[in-house]
């Protein structure tokens, strides 16, 4: 991994938002590493590595990517869709942070293989310490797997 | 009739093969000699007389082989002789009857029949009777009375006329007749259109309920084609009934229209049945006929209503569908802006602590303390309208486990309360657990929240015997209310604090109450102003004990 290979992929439409989730991850110095995605066909080109992201490699897949539902033109569910289908992208952490708690989306999401289903607090500092706690824990804390086993093209580790 | 009566006597006494026993008696009608008519017939009557001790022998045994009873009476009413039939039908011995006065097997009719008018002699009386099956009453020993059918006939013996009478028993034909009777009175007076007609179409027979359906009387359509019944066009319908019909087939609730004699149309329901003769040939057909214009029509509203209601219904599915929108863009739309206005706040006292005036932090302090309130206030109002929505998933729960829940939880948040708290032994029951618990979760931190002036705060949670149920309570010594305030209680928004004193939405109880209704049961509560208060609340009106539960306490509640 490069330095310049962001760590978290940010998908949020919403700028006040993705300058709250910012500062809650800057101040556990994890502000460096992410990438924002503004809408889900942005998010699907860099974890697909298409588009403007064309150069990036599957090699270095975000450890995490927090990704709200509600998005202009392609919506989480169908980004959340996308990764969990595919071998290439399946064991890529997705933490779902959003606004709303439908019950019907949360089940969607669940079976759709989600990692976790967050829905921000309105108090601010839930959450901050909720994005603080999900930065550390999916970057410092968790282990990822080894990322040859989910490249078809490459059987084993080299 | 006369002659019929003459025949069977006459052959009465070939039966007996012993012509010579009796002589004919000059018939006194027609002025001829009884030797001479006997073969040939009398046309009005033969009196037949007992000649000596052997016919009167011979006498007896034909009375004896006879099916029907037989009583022999002579010109004063008193019985002669009888056979074994007529002891049995009235119930006496020989012996008893022999000299006695025959009213007393027969009280009424008999007897005055054998008495001579001035003009008329015994034989002239009898003459007219000969024959004729006469209706009576018998009476037997035992003073029942049956109806009977006498037949007489006279015979001269050595002691004078006697009359033979032949009696039969006519109870069960009585029974039939009355029955035949009660039918066809039952058919004329019915409201169903019953009539008859023959393979052809001829109608034979119409009663009341087809002249009252119809509009044609009897008179009217006896011997008309029962095509005047059908509109225009429809001949073919009846032509393929009847075929049905001569097979013997029968259809029931065959639905069509009729016209009436005035022209209007009518729906009738018709069940059709072939008539047959004795020997099983079917020779015409039955038909009952129910007028169904207003069920028809009554059919037609309910299909009607029934598209409405579908209407309907999609409707309420639109409105629903839309109400779930609503609730979405509340809970998105609506919480964003919110969390953007406590963050900035919140960074802007953080980062920018220095610059403000300590008005100027005081004002921020109430924007945050605003949104706090308002965050919470939707988050209140989708909580309430997402129980309005759930399906209940029940499962048997122990209610202890869901108190020690929102125990433990309450006890996390208030670290510095002083609490004694007295839980009693809860019993199983049958809920929805995650809404359960959001009963108790706002009983409790009510009880937690309007208590915080006591030390200790004192919150028992058990259960009490409330008209046959078991009630669950959730009782505090807490700052309580006034009971002029109770009806307020569960109602949305409705608050009996002020909210600097105690924070709150008013949506609380008003979801607890939801979920209590939409489980079957009823809340209630009782307090007093600064004396603490007490919820009640039951589940649903099951009194059986959750047998999965073995320390059960006492019932479902």
């Amino acid at each position: 991994m490069t330095p310049k290979d962001p760590q978290i992929l940010l998908v949020e439409d919403n700028a006040k938002d993705v300058t709250l989730t910012l500062h809650a991850l800057s101040e556990e110095n994890l502000g460096n590493s992410i990438q924002v995605a503004r809408d889900g066909e942005e998010a699907l080109d860099f974890l697909f590595c298409r588009g403007e992201f064309a150069g990036r490699s599957f090699d270095h897949p975000p450890r995490l990517v927090l990704l709200d539902l509600k998005l202009p033109k392609v919506d989480g569910l169908e980004v959340l869709s996308a990764v969990k289908g595919d071998p290439r992208t399946q064991a890529i952490p997705i933490v779902i942070l959003t606004s709303s708690r439908q019950e019907s989306e949360l089940v969607e999401c669940y079976k759709l293989g989600v990692n976790a289903y967050i829905q921000k607090p309105v108090e601010f500092d839930a959450f901050r310490k909720t994005v603080k706690q999900l930065g550390v824990f999916w970057l410092v804390a968790n282990e990822p797997p080894p990322l040859t086993s989910f490249r078809p093209d490459r059987t084993t580790e080299p | 009739m006369a002659r019929e009566s003459f025949k069977s006597s006459y052959r009465g006494f070939v039966l007996t093969g012993k012509e010579s026993y009796f002589r004919f008696r000059p018939c006194q009608h027609i002025k001829c000699r009884a030797g001479q008519s006997n073969r040939r017939g009398c046309s009005e009557m033969g009196l037949a007389i007992i000649e000596s001790k052997e016919s009167d022998a011979k006498y007896r045994g034909l009375i004896e082989a006879a099916p029907d009873a037989m009583v022999v009476v002579n010109k004063a009413g008193e019985i002669v002789l009888l056979n074994i039939q007529a002891e049995k039908q009235f119930g006496y011995r020989r012996d008893e009857l022999v000299g006695k006065n025959v009213k007393n097997i027969i009280p009424e009719g008999f007897a005055e029949r054998l008495i001579a008018d001035a003009p008329r002699s015994v034989e002239d009386a009898l003459a007219q009777q000969i024959g004729t099956g006469i209706e009576l009453t018998g009476r037997r020993k035992n003073g029942s009375d049956f109806p009977i059918e006498i037949m007489l006939s006279p015979l001269e013996s050595a002691e004078g006329i006697l009359v033979t009478a032949a009696i039969r028993d006519i109870s069960a034909r009585k029974v039939v007749e009355e029955t035949l009777a009660r039918l066809a009175a039952i058919v004329e007076s019915s409201n169903d259109a019953i009539l008859i007609k023959s393979l052809d179409g001829i109608i034979l027979s119409w009663n009341q309920g087809a002249e009252h359906l119809y509009g044609y009387s009897a008179k009217e359509a006896v011997g008309q084609s029962i095509a005047i019944l059908a509109p225009p066009g429809d001949g073919d319908e009846i032509r393929d009934i009847l075929r049905e019909i001569v097979q013997g087939r029968r259809i029931e609730h065959y639905e069509i229209q009729r016209v009436r004699k005035d022209g209007q149309r009518i729906d009738v329901s018709l069940t059709i049945s072939p008539v047959k003769d004795s020997t099983g040939r079917v020779v015409g057909a039955s038909t009952i006929g129910r007028d169904i214009t207003d069920q028809k029509r009554a059919e037609g509203e309910i299909k009607a209503l029934n598209s409405a209601l579908r209407e309907r219904m999609a409707e309420v599915d639109a409105a629903n569908k839309e109400l779930e929108a609503f609730t979405y863009s509340v809970s998105h739309d609506l919480r964003a802006p919110l969390r953007h206005v406590d963050g900035f706040s919140k960074l802007l006292l953080e980062q920018h602590e220095a610059e403000l005036s300590p008005e100027a932090r005081g004002y921020v302090a109430i924007i945050r303390d605003s949104v706090l309130q308002m965050g919470m206030l939707i988050d209140d109002l989708l909580n309430l309208t997402r129980v309005g929505r759930t399906q209940l998933s029940m499962q048997v729960t122990g209610l202890n486990t869901l108190v020690e829940e929102v125990r433990t939880e309450l006890a996390r948040a208030n670290p510095d309360r002083m609490i004694e708290w007295k839980v009693d032994e809860l019993p199983f029951v049958d809920c929805d657990p995650a809404l359960m618990k959001q009963v108790f979760i706002n009983l409790l931190s009510n009880a937690v929240k309007f208590t915080r002036p006591r030390k200790p705060a004192v919150i028992e949670v058990g259960t009490v015997l409330q008209e046959g149920q078991r009630a669950v309570f959730v009782r505090d010594n807490g700052v309580g209310f006034s009971m002029k305030y109770v009806n307020k209680l569960f109602w949305v928004f409705q608050r009996l604090h002020r909210a600097e004193d105690f924070e709150g939405t008013g949506v609380g109880l008003a979801t607890v109450q939801r979920i209590i209704r939409k489980h079957g049961g009823r809340i209630w509560a009782e307090a007093g102003l600064d004396k603490g208060a007490t919820f009640y609340f039951t589940l649903g009106s099951g009194d059986d004990p959750q047998p999965e539960n073995p320390t059960n306490s006492g019932g479902a509640i």
